[in-house]
């Protein structure tokens, strides 16, 4: 089979451009200068912020073409693009005032996140398993460097060890699962496995312990229960940026190999799977909200949200219908926001320590009242408190899961779940706001906050609220995305 | 004939493995890993993919093991350090539902597969082919993959070698 | 070249009979020759010193390895106290292995006519050779390694760790080096490297970098001087087998010395023609048929010989790097130069081809 080049740039265009970014960086560590005022990590910082902002100025002008068995550019391949350059150019946003705690790996972390940025637009565009696998790897080893970022504390290291565990048992799943799904169809190619699992006879015990792995593997991706072990110590000893990247990329990149190949692959069949995805949901959704009410930590409490969160985004997956698919893309980006907010108030509270307890968080109206806004904002968001983006987005996919109630009472128990859940939810995140008001700091400084970092936080919570408000151009926008799946 | 070099591999290649998992001494677990991937690499050669048996051997025990074996040299555990596994009912329950959906499946796949092994060839040219045409995209990520490695890589042994 | 090979299917009995003699043929002249390799060793070096060395036994001590030899099967086999007996008992084993294993896929000649078959001079004309001789003697290092573990005493686990980290290393020049030989070969497999040569130029004018390459990392994957850090005497002893005595050190020892006439054999494949005589081609060699083969078998050895004698020469001559100064080698010079050879031979075939 001969591949056509055109096509080819066509559908992967911002990959290599990616790579060439990437490659340019590489070089530009090397050569800029290391005597002169901007150091070498400067120049990179630059280019990147440069080069990310173009690729992502560029993919506005992407237009859906006809992709092959190699890959596809559909606009679900384009929304999710877009999303992860956004992720990523916050992600730099937010190392800035991080950054002094790795010094000598500084021009490297750019790096790093732009091969990362990479993988995970290339997942947006896969059609085939192989392509699945390693772009995955590709997110998932860099991941890895950049959770054990800062090897001179141990709690990295310990994040970065059990990332690397995880993974590689992850991947294990994914490829053994992979290796049955190759034996009973004869192929890696999403339409040709579709086509085996909907040709009207029940899938063989081998295709369907296939296809389970490939969930397992992914699953381990989204952090969904009993797959979540590691999000909360890895998410805590990681270094914050690399935090937020996990729980937004990371997850998003999940999210979209799960819809590709729930929506995609199973197809029509994916209704006999109903009753797992929602005891999967159930779980996840139980143990994400309970796990996070005794928490001490930001980043362990947002570790046990994001879980609550995937609960949320397997309850759309075990509703499968092309509603149900719009509610993620809206999800998602309401996430990424609401994350990147409370993230960027964790690395500003926190500043010179390297743990982020609640009590960093006390007093916070006093020391910084825009601070105490944004950070109030992005967890009413989180919480799904009206309005803010996080209601709409909730409601989204308990709307579509209602539809499928009607008919289905573990899907009808499913959303009573639900809802009980974000009550439960609002307690705990009530209960981080109300340290934000009523306890006093044992540092009282005044918080200073660059103007970069302000103009992202504004960014975020205007996002945040205007999405509460005025929904509608997004949701057509990932209902067209949704669309190209079915 | 085939039959019987199929069981010898095979079921070198799975006590290879337990023996792996059973030893007390790391290094004898390594060994025991070279032994199952050279098992593995004769079934590779059964299958007549030749160029995964050879590479099986290069890269995994050949490169990949010497470097395993190295760390555990310098690290120097003694078998008396390490803990014994404890076995949990928990991780008994997941084993079990796992090789129990496991044998179901492969008991499945038995006919589908064979009726597939004959078109498989290994020679380098034809693995070659595939590689560079129908899977371009992933092996240009793997290269990709790789620089991403070993710049990470250079980073971390950099910086624990400041710290 | 086509050759019309015998296979099992075609006489199951002459085919089992050519092999097995094929076998024990080239084994025993390989082995042969390592032995008298030691006491070539032993008299160059004596010759570049001025010393006239062994010349008690036999004339002009064509016999010392024979006396080697008895010397070593009567000594008493020592098995320390404090090392761990299996290993220690396997790693010679493992060590002289690998060599022995990759002699079946060298091309000793051209095929030889037998009763109307024509049999290849090679024990196992295998469609990936190199690949296979690399494989296999990326194995040889465990001998070194577990030897140096099983031991259990400073010098020869420091002579196993330096042995690891080097022969990785080297591993990667050796296979970087060879990989524009098969570029312009279009095959992996040894014989179609040799008739491409046989009716071409020697890859040693046409790839010089890479046989410089090749020569260095052989250099090192064999432990020989100036890289024989894993047993530097005056650093560690004797290295990895500083526990070893009798038959036991003789079998790192013919390991080594049959690792040597490999990689003498392997450059003699791919640079320089294998069994190739100048200003002969395919052609002529099958005219001349079973003399033919004679004559090539003949220049073949005498090239191993010739690098044999390379690496004795070597020996006595450079001194011994540093440990760093062989890494650095390694890495930061020839592997980036391997990697632009590549690429060098990938554009200048492109242009040739377009």
């Amino acid at each position: 089979m001969e591949i056509d080049t055109t096509q080819l740039f066509a559908v992967f265009g911002t990959e290599v451009k990616l790579a060439v970014l990437a490659l340019v960086l590489i070089l530009t560590d090397l050569f800029i200068g290391k005597g002169k005022l901007t150091g070498p990590a400067d120049a990179v910082r630059l280019v990147t912020f440069l080069g990310l902002g173009l690729v992502l100025a560029d993919s506005f002008t992407l237009v859906p073409v006809l992709g092959a068995d190699w890959g596809t550019l559909d606009s679900f391949a384009i929304y999710f693009k877009r999303f992860f350059l956004v992720t990523a150019l916050f992600i730099m946003g937010l190392s800035g005032p991080y950054e002094a705690r790795f010094p000598a790996g500084r021009a490297e972390f750019p790096i790093l996140i732009v091969f990362t940025t990479l993988g995970m637009c290339m997942l947006a565009s896969v059609n085939d398993f192989v392509t699945l696998f390693v772009g995955l790897e590709l997110v998932t080893i860099t991941l890895f460097l950049l959770a054990a970022f800062r090897p001179q504390l141990p709690r990295s290291i310990e994040a970065g060890i059990k990332f690397v565990i995880v993974g590689a048992l992850a991947a294990a799943f994914l490829v053994y699962g992979l290796a049955f799904v190759y034996g009973s169809t004869g192929s890696f190619g999403f339409a040709e496995v579709s086509a085996v699992v909907n040709n009207g006879e029940p899938m063989s015990g081998a295709l369907t312990f296939g296809l389970l792995m490939v969930l397992v593997g992914l699953s381990f991706k989204i952090g969904v229960v009993p797959f979540h072990v590691w999000v909360p110590d890895v998410y805590q000893g990681a270094p914050t940026p690399v935090t937020a990247f996990l729980s937004v990329g990371s997850k998003a990149a999940g999210v979209v190999l799960l819809m590709r190949v729930v929506y995609t692959v199973l197809g029509p069949a994916a209704s006999e799977w109903t009753t797992l995805l929602a005891g999967l949901a159930g779980l996840t959704l139980i143990m994400g909200n309970l796990g996070a009410i005794p928490q001490k930590d930001l980043k362990r409490f947002l570790g046990y949200s994001g879980i609550a969160h995937a609960g949320f985004l397997m309850m759309a997956f075990a509703t499968h219908t092309q509603d149900s698919a719009t509610a993620i893309l809206f999800y998602m980006t309401t996430y990424l926001f609401a994350n990147i907010a409370a993230f960027l108030v964790i690395v500003v509270v926190s500043r010179t320590a390297d743990d982020a307890g609640f009590d960093r968080i006390n007093g916070l109206r006093d020391r910084s009242p825009f601070l105490a806004i944004v950070f109030i904002i992005a967890m009413l968001s989180l919480a799904g408190v009206p309005p803010t983006a996080g209601f709409i987005a909730k409601f989204m996919i308990l709307r579509a899961a209602m539809e499928q109630a009607m008919h289905d009472p573990a899907m009808m128990a499913l959303v009573v779940l639900g809802l009980v859940m974000i009550v439960v939810g609002l307690y705990y995140y009530l209960c981080v706001i109300k340290r934000v008001f009523m306890r006093d700091a044992k540092d009282t400084s005044v918080l200073e906050i660059s103007g970069w970092t302000k103009g992202l936080l504004l960014l975020c919570v205007l996002v945040i609220v205007v999405l509460g408000c005025y929904q509608a151009p997004l949701v057509e926008l990932a209902g067209e995305g949704a669309s190209s799946l079915f | 004939m085939e039959q019987l070099l199929f069981f010898l591999m095979a079921g070198g290649m799975v006590a290879a493995t337990l023996a792996t998992i059973f030893a007390r001494n790391p290094v004898y677990s390594a060994i025991f890993m070279i032994l199952s991937f050279a098992a593995t690499a004769g079934l590779f050669v059964m299958l007549d993919a030749y160029l995964i048996a050879v590479v099986e051997v290069l890269v995994y025990a050949g490169a990949i093991m010497v470097l395993f074996l190295f760390v555990i040299m310098l690290i120097n555990l003694r078998s008396d350090e390490l803990e014994g596994l404890k076995v949990n009912p928990l991780m008994v329950i997941a084993a079990g539902t796992f090789l129990g959906l496991m044998s179901k499946a492969v008991s499945d796949l038995g006919p589908a597969v064979q009726s597939r092994a004959n078109d498989l060839e290994g020679t380098p040219a034809l693995v070659a082919e595939t590689l560079f045409t129908e899977y371009a995209v992933p092996f240009e990520a793997v290269s990709l993959l790789l620089l991403a490695a070993i710049l990470g890589t250079v980073v971390l042994a950099r910086r624990s070698q400041d710290a | 070249m086509s050759l019309a090979v015998l296979t099992f299917a075609d006489d199951p009995i002459f085919y089992l009979a050519a092999n097995l003699a094929k076998i024990v043929v080239f084994t025993h002249i390989v082995l042969i020759l390592s032995a008298l390799s030691v006491l070539a060793e032993r008299k160059v070096s004596a010759w570049m010193q001025d010393r006239l060395g062994p010349n008690r036994v036999g004339p002009g001590g064509i016999l010392q390895p024979a006396a080697d030899a008895l010397k070593f099967f009567f000594k008493e086999d020592i098995v320390p106290g404090h090392v761990d007996k299996v290993l220690y008992i396997l790693a010679p084993a493992i060590a002289l292995m690998p060599a022995l294993i990759v002699l079946a896929v060298i091309p000793y000649g051209p095929p030889l006519t037998v009763l109307g078959e024509t049999i290849p001079m090679v024990i196992a004309d295998l469609d990936i050779g190199i690949l296979f001789v690399f494989a296999i003697s990326s194995l040889g290092v465990y001998g070194i390694v577990l030897a140096g573990w099983a031991s259990n005493s400073k010098y020869p686990m420091l002579g196993g760790v330096r042995a690891s980290a080097q022969m990785i290393s080297y591993e990667v020049m050796l296979g970087l080096s060879v990989v524009g030989i098969f570029m312009s070969t279009e095959s992996l497999r040894l014989t179609d490297v040799i008739t491409s040569q046989v009716d071409g130029t020697w890859f040693m004018f046409s790839q010089p970098i890479a046989f410089i390459i090749f020569v260095i990392a052989a250099f090192a994957e064999t432990n020989r001087l100036p890289f024989d850090l894993p047993e530097a005497e005056t650093e560690l002893v004797a290295g990895y087998h500083t526990e070893y005595s009798s038959m036991k050190f003789a079998m790192f020892f013919i390991g080594e010395y049959t690792a040597m006439f490999v990689f003498s054999a392997l450059v003699a494949v791919l640079f320089l023609g294998g069994w190739d005589i100048p200003f002969m081609s395919n052609a002529d060699f099958e005219a001349l048929g079973n003399w033919g083969t004679l004559l090539g078998f003949l220049s073949f050895f005498v090239k191993c010989l010739a690098f044999l004698f390379f690496y004795i020469w070597v020996r006595w001559t450079i001194p011994r790097f540093r440990f760093d100064q062989l890494m650095n080698l390694g890495w930061k010079v020839l592997m980036p130069i391997a990697l632009v050879n590549v690429v060098l031979t990938g554009v200048v075939l492109g242009w040739l081809g377009s």
